[in-house]
C-alpha cells in the first residue's frame, strides 16, 4: 500500500536532507522509496537468520591457531589408535548412499573420537566433507588442524565443548591434529577418497 | 497548517500498516521550518567526519593486520561479514544449522587463504562466490536422490543477480554500522519493532516525543549519505 503523495514527499525530503522550499522530482521520490525498501528488506530478512553466538565464537576462535603458535606449549602428546573402521563393513543391499559414507571410530585414553568421511557424488569425487566429534576433552575450545603428508595444514577448524566439527577437503591422506590446553592429539594417517 | 502523522506515515510507507499514533504527530510545517536548513548542513558536516567511518578499516586494512597477528583485526572481519556469509547461505535454501556448517567452513576457508587473496578490494565478492558455493555443495551432497536436487542450479557458481544483490544487502549493513547508536537503534525500532517498542526507545535514547520527527530526519539523511558515499543504488522491482 502506497502512501500519499504527501506523506510520501515528506519522507523523501527527510532521506534526501532537503528543505521544504527546494523542488522535488518523481524520480527522487521514486529513488527514496526504493533506497527505504531495500533498507526495510535487509534488515527484516537479517533479524529472521543470524548466525548463532556460538557460530559466531567458533568463527573468532579460527584465528588462534596462528596467532598462538609460539607460546601454547605441548606438554602431553596423544597418539590415537583406529578401533572401528566403517569401510570394512559393506552396506547391506539396497542401502544405495551407504558407501558414500566412512565411520572411523579412534581412540586415545580417555578421548573417543568418531569421524564421518562423505562422499560427494555430485562433485565427482574431488570434494569430501570431513565430520567429526572428540568426546572426553575437557570443557575447552579444541583447535583442529588437517595436516596433508607434507606437514601444511590444509584445513584447520575448531569444537566447542559438545560439539561436532566439519571441514571439506580433497582426497588424500591426512593427519588431524588436535589441540585443547597443553594437549595436542594425534590422529595418523587418515585416507580421504 | 497540515499536519502529518510521521510516525503513520513512516509505517505505511515502509508497510507497518494504518495503526494511529497520535501521541508521536507532529507539525510537519514546523519540523520543516526548525529542522531542515540546519539538518541538511549538520548531516553532511556529521557524516564526513563520523568517527566511527574514519577509523574504520577497509578490507586490504585488515587482512594486513590479520597476518600480522593482530586477534582484533580478524574479529572486526568476522563481524564485519558474518550477515552477509549467513544471509548467503540461508538464501541459497539451507537450513540454520546447515548454513552455520557452511559459515564455519567458509571461515576457515578465508583464514587460511587471507594471505593469497588477489583481490583484496574484492573480499564480498569472493565471500559470496565461496559461500554460494559451499551451500550448493552441501545442500547436494544432503539430498543426492531427492527430487529437490533438480531444482538446483547447474552449477554452484552464484549468478550475476545473487552477487549483486549480495552486495547491495552488505552495503546496507555496513551503512547501518556507520550510523551512531542512537540513530541505528532509532532506524531499526522503525523498521523492525513494535509500536509500542517505538516509542519506547524515544524514552530509552532520551529525546522528547515531540523530537522524534526531527531526530528521524537527521538520522535518515546520516544513512543516505553513507549508502550514496558507498554508491547503493537499488535496482527497482516494483
Amino acid at each position: 500500500m502506497r502512501p500519499d503523495p504527501e506523506e510520501t514527499e515528506l519522507l523523501a525530503r527527510e532521506l534526501l536532507a532537503l528543505g521544504s522550499t527546494e523542488s522535488l522530482e518523481q524520480t527522487q521520490i521514486d529513488g527514496a522509496r526504493r533506497q527505504l525498501d531495500a533498507v526495510r528488506d535487509v534488515l527484516r530478512f537479517d533479524a529472521a537468520n543470524a548466525p548463532s553466538e556460538a557460530a559466531v565464537r567458533r568463527a573468532h576462535a579460527i584465528f588462534r591457531p596462528r596467532a598462538a603458535v609460539a607460546p601454547a606449549p605441548v606438554l602431553d602428546r596423544l597418539r590415537a589408535a583406529l578401533t572401528f573402521d566403517g569401510r570394512s563393513v559393506r552396506p547391506g543391499f539396497g542401502f544405495r548412499g551407504a558407501a558414500a559414507t566412512t565411520l572411523l571410530r579412534y581412540e586415545a585414553g580417555d578421548l573417543l573420537i568418531d569421524l564421518v568421511i562423505a562422499v560427494d557424488d555430485e562433485a565427482a569425487g574431488d570434494r569430501f566433507t570431513f565430520t567429526g566429534q572428540i568426546d572426553g576433552a575437557p570443557d575447552e575450545l579444541i583447535v583442529i588442524d588437517l595436516r596433508a603428508d607434507d606437514g601444511i595444514v590444509v584445513a584447520t577448524t575448531t569444537q566447542a565443548a559438545l560439539e561436532s566439527f566439519s571441514v571439506t577437503v580433497a582426497p588424500g591422506d591426512y593427519d588431524l591434529v588436535a589441540r585443547f590446553g597443553t594437549t595436542e592429539l594425534v590422529i595418523p594417517g587418515i585416507r580421504i577418497g | 497548517m497540515v499536519r502529518v502523522g510521521l510516525v503513520d506515515a513512516v509505517r505505511v510507507y515502509w508497510g507497518f500498516g494504518h495503526s494511529l499514533h497520535r501521541r508521536l504527530e507532529v507539525d510537519a510545517d514546523v519540523v520543516r521550518s526548525r529542522h531542515a536548513g540546519s539538518m541538511i548542513e549538520s548531516v553532511m558536516k556529521s557524516s564526513a567526519t563520523d568517527p566511527r567511518e574514519s577509523t574504520r578499516d577497509d578490507d586490504p586494512s585488515l587482512i594486513a593486520r590479520c597476518l600480522d597477528g593482530d586477534e582484533t583485526a580478524w574479529a572486526d572481519l568476522v563481524g564485519r561479514y558474518d550477515r552477509l556469509v549467513f544471509a548467503v547461505g540461508r538464501r541459497a535454501g539451507l537450513s540454520q544449522e546447515d548454513a552455520e556448517d557452511v559459515f564455519q567452513v567458509v571461515f576457515s576457508t578465508l583464514y587460511r587463504r587471507l594471505d593469497g587473496l588477489r583481490d583484496q578490494d574484492r573480499l564480498a565478492s569472493w565471500l559470496i562466490t565461496t559461500t554460494h558455493r559451499e551451500a550448493i555443495r552441501v545442500r547436494r551432497h544432503a539430498r543426492p536422490h531427492d527430487e529437490l536436487a533438480d531444482e538446483l542450479p547447474a552449477t554452484d557458481a552464484p549468478t550475476e543477480h545473487v552477487v549483486e544483490r549480495e552486495l547491495m544487502s552488505q552495503t546496507v549493513r555496513e551503512a547501518m554500522a556507520g550510523l551512531d547508536q542512537r540513530c541505528a537503534s532509532l532506524l531499526r525500532a522503525l523498521f523492525l519493532e513494535s509500536e509500542q517498542a517505538y516509542a519506547t526507545i524515544a524514552a530509552r535514547l532520551g529525546i522528547a516525543v515531540g523530537s522524534i520527527g526531527p531526530t528521524r530526519a537527521r538520522c535518515l539523511a546520516k544513512l543516505k549519505a553513507l549508502l550514496d558515499k558507498r554508491g547503493f543504488v537499488p535496482a527497482d522491482v516494483s
